[in-house]
């Protein structure tokens, strides 16, 4: 056996010995010439795709970066559990008095039990209702972990280094913080579908299924877009996530409680309820679905907004925020 | 004299492609702007395969002119081409040639080095498999494969900047652009560094492009320099003729120095009185004189009107000398 040092023709320094017996072979052979396939710019896409999504979930950090991730979503996948567990628990309920024979307190037996789950479980617009602010939570927190943190860190300048430039690093970051809201946005009415369906409680027929599914990806991606875009604009304004952080939760809670109050109390009309960055995903949510919030339930106050207004106030808020974005990210300096 | 230094004098840039052969970069005319500020005022330089050294005071161009190789800026002006190609236009493909270590030392403190290098190859081109044994190979060949674990915060500004090194030739560029790699090392650390940037011209056959404020580490590590003033290049080429070797002779004599000077100027030699010595160089009459006919002339008029000759050698000057004539 024997190991034989050498430079290769690739450039190799380190000891590229083959044994002569056994099949042994040193693995290690030192930095040397590349000379294998490149991925190119949609390469260097995903890698900033799968890094920026890892470092928001926490996935190869501590424990406390984990925490809050793992919190919301789990916030936000709650009602979702909690509503299906409702059919699941009424459909035993009703085969258990089936089988028994029994009313089981509801009158006049099965059919009662399933409309009073009907009364408990939340439509699919509704459920926006619930998880509107963990969404908004959970924008807050993930955007900023990831723009902030290249900027701060000269990550920003490596990057436009590489085969990325500033469009197609900020197209990769968006699909990153867009992928992972979607987990909230879009999960949850997806797991209800599912777990309605299996319980009788889903669309009846091939068009009010596709019609459900797609108001579904509808609904889900356009309000992970609307987040995307003012969460990232925020986080372009400052290097500090914690500055970030703070400001997108003060403008989602502020326009939410100052446009509440006046539009409630007639200082201001209806259509200004654009402005409400808390209830406008909610209302975009309505308006997909072809309803409109109950008033006496939800947080919007009793004055109903157009349609048009909520999908223009929904686009102009996306068109603002992108023009913050590439404002911001022209004009920065990367080779400092 | 900075009318004596040579100056790269790239040929037109036909079709973006260098006509030299071993060009890496190629800049003719390059205007860069700031809204009034003219950072580059007609910048041209050429820098060809080895190890070349960007000097330049603070504000004389050396970031925005990486910044223009990066194709991180639009020039207002001008043409330039980097591994051929135009690095605006092409972009992606020009940087997927390049490594590049920034001047500053932020970087992901909660990320482990070899994750951080591996994520940098991997977004220059390389295949994940590829960049997971690269990235490995790169931190070991800068003397960081026992601390490749560590989160980046963790470490040293020495060990920082060989994390730098290793990122900038993981995904094994063409040119590797270094913005003040020895910036807070120790005299023996600077030392392992510049062995380091040497090896990767001549073992591995890359480009690099250095940009530091440091000459002597310049002298000793680059075989071509650039230097930036104002945002014009005011001197470029080889580091023996910038520095004047082969360019004129230092005399120094006893006796009538005025006659002396005056019988040399008459044949067409150029003098410059410094002190006690005297810089001859041949003037435009004389170009056609190589380096030891210039001396023996010189010789042969000293002899001629009889002086004690002390001195008599081909004129060197350091580095330092040059960039403080045309540097500053």
């Amino acid at each position: 056996m024997s190991a034989v040092p050498s430079t290769d023709a690739t450039g190799a320094t380190g000891a590229t010995g083959v044994a002569a017996g056994g099949g042994a072979r040193i693995a290690d052979r030192g930095y040397r010439r590349y000379t294998g396939a490149r991925t190119g710019v949609w390469g260097a896409m995903r890698s900033v795709i799968r890094s920026t999504a890892q470092r928001a979930l926490g996935i190869h950090r501590k424990f406390r970066f984990k925490v809050l991730p793992v919190l919301v979503i789990v916030m936000t996948y709650i009602p979702a559990l909690v509503f299906v567990g409702i059919t699941v628990l009424t459909n035993r309920f009703e085969q258990q008095v089936g089988s028994s024979g029994l009313d089981g307190g509801f009158g006049d037996g099965p059919g009662m039990a399933r409309q009073f789950a009907n009364q408990l479980i939340s439509d699919f617009p509704d459920y926006y209702g619930f998880v509107v602010a963990a969404i908004a939570l959970f924008a807050a927190f993930v955007a900023p972990e990831v723009l902030c943190t290249d900027r701060r860190t000269g990550m920003l300048g490596l990057y436009l280094a590489s085969p990325l430039n500033r469009a197609t690093y900020l197209v990769a970051k968006a699909m990153a913080v867009g992928m992972l809201l979607l987990t909230v946005t879009l999960g949850p009415p997806v797991l209800m579908l599912i777990g309605y369906a299996t319980q009788g409680y889903g669309p009846s027929g091939l068009a009010d299924w596709s019609s459900t599914v797609l108001r579904i990806v509808v609904t889900g991606v356009g309000i992970a877009a609307f987040h995307t875009t003012i969460s990232m604009a925020i986080s372009s304004i400052t290097t500090r996530r914690a500055a970030a952080s703070a400001t997108f939760t003060l403008l989602v809670v502020g326009t939410g409680s100052v446009l509440q109050f006046l539009v409630r109390n007639d200082a201001l009309g209806a259509d200004w309820g654009v402005l409400n960055l808390l209830t406008l995903p909610r209302d975009f949510a309505y308006r997909v679905f072809g309803q409109e919030p109950d008033p006496f339930e939800m947080l919007g106050g009793d004055a109903l907004m157009s349609t048009p207004a909520v999908y223009a106030g929904f686009a102009g808020w996306m068109v603002l925020g992108l023009l913050v974005i590439v404002d911001r990210y022209r004009r920065a300096e990367v080779t400092k | 004299m900075p009318g004596d230094l040579p100056h790269a004098a790239p040929s037109a840039l036909a079709d973006g492609a260098p006509a030299d052969p071993s060009a890496v970069v190629v800049a003719a005319g390059v205007i860069k702007r700031y809204g009034t500020n003219v950072v580059l005022d007609g910048t041209d330089l050429v820098v060809r395969r080895g190890v070349t050294g960007l000097l330049g005071a603070n504000g004389a161009g050396k970031t925005t002119l990486l910044g223009l190789l990066l194709g991180l800026h639009r020039r207002d002006g001008g043409a330039l081409s980097v591994l051929g190609a135009d690095p605006v236009a092409a972009g992606p493909e020009v940087r997927a040639r390049i490594g590049y270590s920034p001047e500053h030392h932020n970087l992901p403190p909660d990320l482990p080095a070899n994750d951080f290098v591996q994520h940098v190859a991997e977004v220059h081109g390389l295949p994940r498999a590829e960049a997971v044994g690269r990235a490995s190979d790169a931190l070991w060949f800068v003397g960081m494969g026992e601390e490749r674990m560590r989160p980046l915060g963790t470490l040293s500004t020495g060990q920082r900047q060989r994390v730098k090194l290793a990122q900038a030739i993981a995904h094994d560029p063409e040119l590797v652009i270094l913005d003040e790699p020895t910036d807070g090392l120790d005299p023996t650390q600077r030392e392992t560094m510049l062995a380091l940037i040497r090896r990767l011209a001549s073992d591995f056959g890359m480009s690099v492009l250095l940009s530091s404020h440091l000459l002597d580490e310049v002298e000793r590590t680059c075989s071509e320099v650039v230097i930036l003033n104002g945002g014009r290049v005011t001197a470029a080429g080889g580091l023996d003729e910038l520095r004047g070797e082969g360019r004129g002779v230092t005399v120094e004599v006893d006796g009538d120095r005025d006659a002396l000077v005056a019988a040399w100027r008459e044949v067409g030699l150029d003098v410059v009185v410094d002190g006690p010595r005297l810089v001859v160089t041949r003037g435009p009459a004389l170009a056609h004189l190589d380096q030891a006919e210039v001396l023996r002339l010189v010789r042969d008029h000293v002899a001629h009107l009889g002086l004690g000759l002390r001195r008599l050698e081909h004129r060197t000057v350091s580095l330092e000398d040059v960039y403080l004539r045309v540097g500053t």
